[in-house]
């Protein structure tokens, strides 16, 4: 090493130490450690740095922008760290597994067991998939809200800001406790999150012994886990349907598609957001497992779904055949609403064997709370369905078909055991409540002219 | 002698990098969680070379591998149990996986995470810092005890100097002797807002920030372009890029993107959209339209990244520092 470098890592572990120790550093350790500092003084004060000389201290006044590992060469830096901590203590790496009790006692207030209110988890669901992996092409892969309004606050709490809400309802299926709640919609006449962290404190904890507390009270409240209310389900569509719409947030790209990813992850199908810029991907959401679905999704922001969009979902059909090397592949096209001549083009491709239902995410989200209320479903034979048995326009009369065939398997299963007629009369009025819903929920079976968004 | 060589140093390098005066930015993956995620996995390997008696460093290939079978890194047309076999009778710079990697390890190079090793070409070492960073959980920002993994990062990215920082000294661009997220934070804070375009042509062409005149350019730059004396075609052509050449505009808009996402993941931006034309800003698509001005490759923005609370209180805070570069201790 040349003197010249010798030199700069000597200065340099000077100015580290005048910058990181805030009670100066002792003469008497730099004449042991670097004997010719006075030297270094007066090329800092050529540098214009005001450095106070106290009777036993040298203290930095100016305040100075110099890091140990962004402003050294990687040539100096082992020699620097050396000369520095000997200056000054090293910082102390804090690691949560070894931490025998936290730093500062935090106050917990724990929930009552008949209240509905946040717990804090340490891996909040409503937030987080929590996924270990990293999601490959999979854009955004832990994220649950599409609109990124539950965030931790400052002193690590959820905080929603429910001024954003769309809606959706991904929030509400995954919170463990239904801390969560949709507000009475009837009387509200507005359609949003409660607002949490009311009880929980102070909860600044060690990672691993937040855990721990989570566990214990996710055991204690998940035994008294209502269903969550979704009592009026045609306000909740449209409220959705108005609010992503261009009228409403205009939900772009990302938003909408990490909603249909996530959607399929709660009707339990491994998905990924694979369409965002520089992924260089057809498919805009994949799903991966337990079958292959490349699928176009427009958003709102962007259009509707159009002839475009149909050819599309055919390339991502293409695309994700090769990828997954898997002989059957599906493919849809996903959007709010379905504009003219989609549907007549969609038809086209089953000539080429391909059946491209046009599915829209108001017709997605009944079927996903239905599914998460009281229609428990198996996604290879119900949600494989979708991908199966329709091509092109899917409305209320492919719904209805879709609940349908959803009983009678059902009820086909059920009557080859001859002790279950009660539960076939169950199944059968279940049957006739959904039908009766879906009527109401979808009042128009045919498809509307397009309506102006607005502005 | 070094120190000669790293004051004359000339631009060097092709493509991407050659004749623009823009501060180039690669473009991994720019979630911090994700970044904190390689930077446990980069500590386990170099505590399991240590173990082995190699040495405390990783290899940057070998970690690619890692993070490919992980899902981090991927490549279109492949899956992630396939990226790696598919490249494997590829030469290293050959294999997406290692060069993807390459460039996220720059991030955390550039954020002082991980360093060189030297003598060992290949193999990096984890730091101190990047070592705390490693034992944070959870969500990003995780918390453990006092100690907030924001303020790490955000520390971090205020220091954050030249792309090639802490590379060799054979590589650093000694042409910019700026702190770019305080300057990006500096332009933003004269409207309250900044596009990634106009960060390109003002804090990512800032040669030296000790130098005041420089500062005042760079403000005034900001301003004509608001007021619409200067196009930002004419910005683009003054930084050596032909607004006409897609890829040259492309390239030079890549470097942005990584240090904008990171400042709005730590709370010092905060992004906006303005599809819609009331914004508290007014009517910015009209502005950005007019600041446009004629036909070129630069593609109207839609998104502003409007500073913070946050990022004002930092920004004052760092403008009163002292910026010290490596050469002026020599």
């Amino acid at each position: 090493m040349s003197n010249s470098l010798e030199n700069i890592a000597k200065r340099s572990a000077l100015l580290l130490a005048l910058l990181e120790s805030k009670n100066g550093i002792k003469k008497s350790d730099l004449d042991k450690i670097i004997p010719e500092w006075k030297e270094h003084l007066i090329f800092f004060s050529d540098l214009k740095l005001n450095i106070r000389d106290d009777r036993d201290v040298i203290t930095l006044v100016t305040p100075v922008s110099y890091d140990l590992y962004q402003s050294v060469p990687p040539e100096i830096r082992d020699l620097v760290e050396e000369i520095l901590s000997k200056l000054i203590d090293k910082e102390e790496i804090i690691d949560p597994t070894t931490l025998e009790s936290p730093l500062y006692k935090p106050k917990i207030i724990k929930p009552s067991s008949d209240s509905n209110k946040c717990i804090n988890c340490a891996d909040p669901a409503c937030m987080s998939y929590g996924k270990d992996n990293f999601g490959g092409v999979d854009k955004f892969p832990s994220l649950v809200c599409p609109a990124e309004i539950i965030q931790l606050n400052k002193n690590g709490f959820l905080q929603i800001n429910d001024s954003e809400c769309t809606g959706c309802t991904l929030c509400v299926i995954r919170c463990p406790i239904n801390a969560i709640n949709l507000v009475d919609v009837a009387s509200h006449n507005k359609y949003k999150p409660e607002e949490v962290n009311k009880i929980v404190d102070l909860f600044v904890l060690p990672i691993t012994e937040r855990k721990r507390e989570t566990e214990k009270l996710l055991n204690q409240f998940s035994k008294s886990k209502k269903e969550p209310l979704f009592n009026d389900l045609k306000f909740i569509l449209d409220n959705f349907d108005t609010k992503v719409s261009r009228a409403g947030f205009n939900w772009n790209r990302d938003k909408y598609y990490i909603f249909i990813r996530n959607l399929f992850r709660e009707l339990g199908l491994e998905a990924a957001y694979t369409g965002s810029g520089g992924m260089l991907r057809r498919a805009d959401v994949t799903i991966t497992a337990p079958f292959v679905v490349g699928m176009e999704v427009k958003s709102p922001a962007e259009s509707d779904i159009d002839t475009g969009a149909v050819r599309q979902a055919f390339d991502a059909k293409l695309e994700v055949s090769s990828t997954y090397k898997e002989s059957e592949t599906y493919c849809a096209v996903i959007g709010q609403e379905i504009s003219r001549g989609a549907h007549k083009n969609s038809l086209r491709y089953l000539t080429s064997n391909a059946k491209i239902p046009l599915l829209r995410g108001r017709y997605l989200l009944y079927l996903l709370i239905k599914h998460i209320t009281n229609l428990p479903q198996d996604p290879l034979n119900d949600i494989k369905r979708l991908f199966t048995d329709f091509s092109g326009w899917f409305g209320r009369d492919e719904i209805t078909s879709y609940f349908n065939t959803y009983f009678d398997l059902r009820i086909e299963t059920l009557k080859q055991n001859k002790k279950s007629e009660e539960k076939i009369r169950e199944l059968e009025t279940l049957r006739k409540k959904t039908i009766k819903e879906i009527k109401h929920c979808f009042p128009d079976p045919k498809r509307k002219a397009r309506a102006g968004y607005g502005k | 002698m070094l120190i000669e060589r790293i004051r004359n140093w000339k631009v060097k390098g092709s493509g991407k990098t050659a004749n623009i005066d823009i501060i180039w930015f690669p473009k991994p993956r720019t979630d911090l969680g994700d970044l904190r995620k390689m930077v446990k996995l980069a500590y386990n390997m170099q505590l399991k070379n240590k173990e082995a008696g190699m040495g405390e460093y990783f290899f940057e290939n070998e970690l690619a591998e890692d993070l490919a079978e992980l899902g981090a890194i991927s490549r279109p047309g492949t899956n992630r149990n396939h990226t790696v076999e598919e490249y494997r009778n590829e030469r290293t710079p050959n294999q997406p996986h290692v060069s993807s990697f390459r460039m996220a390890n720059r991030i955390l190079r550039l954020l002082g995470f991980t360093t060189r090793y030297l003598n060992l070409s290949n193999a990096y070492v984890v730091t101190h810092r990047g070592i705390q960073l490693s034992k944070f959980e959870g969500p990003f920002p995780a918390k453990i005890s006092y100690l907030d993994e924001n303020d790490i990062v955000v520390r971090s990215l205020l220091n954050a100097n030249v792309f090639s920082v802490n590379d060799n000294l054979n590589m650093w661009d000694t042409r910019f002797r700026n702190r770019i997220v305080v300057n990006l934070l500096r332009c933003a804070s004269v409207y309250g807002y900044i596009t990634n375009q106009e960060a390109i042509v003002t804090a990512f062409t800032l040669k030296d920030e000790r130098d005041e005149k420089q500062i005042k350019d760079m403000i005034k730059k900001i301003r004509d372009l608001n007021y619409g004396k200067i196009s930002l075609i004419d910005a683009y052509r003054n930084s050596n890029v032909d607004p006409h050449s897609s890829s040259a505009t492309n390239n030079a808009y890549d470097s942005p993107k990584v240090l904008t996402s990171l400042c709005r993941q730590t709370g010092l931006f905060e992004r906006e959209t303005y599809e819609l034309k009331d914004t508290p800003y007014g009517d910015l698509r009209q502005k950005y339209k007019k600041m446009l001005g004629g036909r070129s490759a630069i593609k109207a923005p839609h998104v502003v990244n409007v500073i913070t609370d946050l990022g004002r209180r930092v920004l004052d805070e760092e403008i009163s520092k002292k910026l010290i570069s490596f050469e002026q201790l020599a």
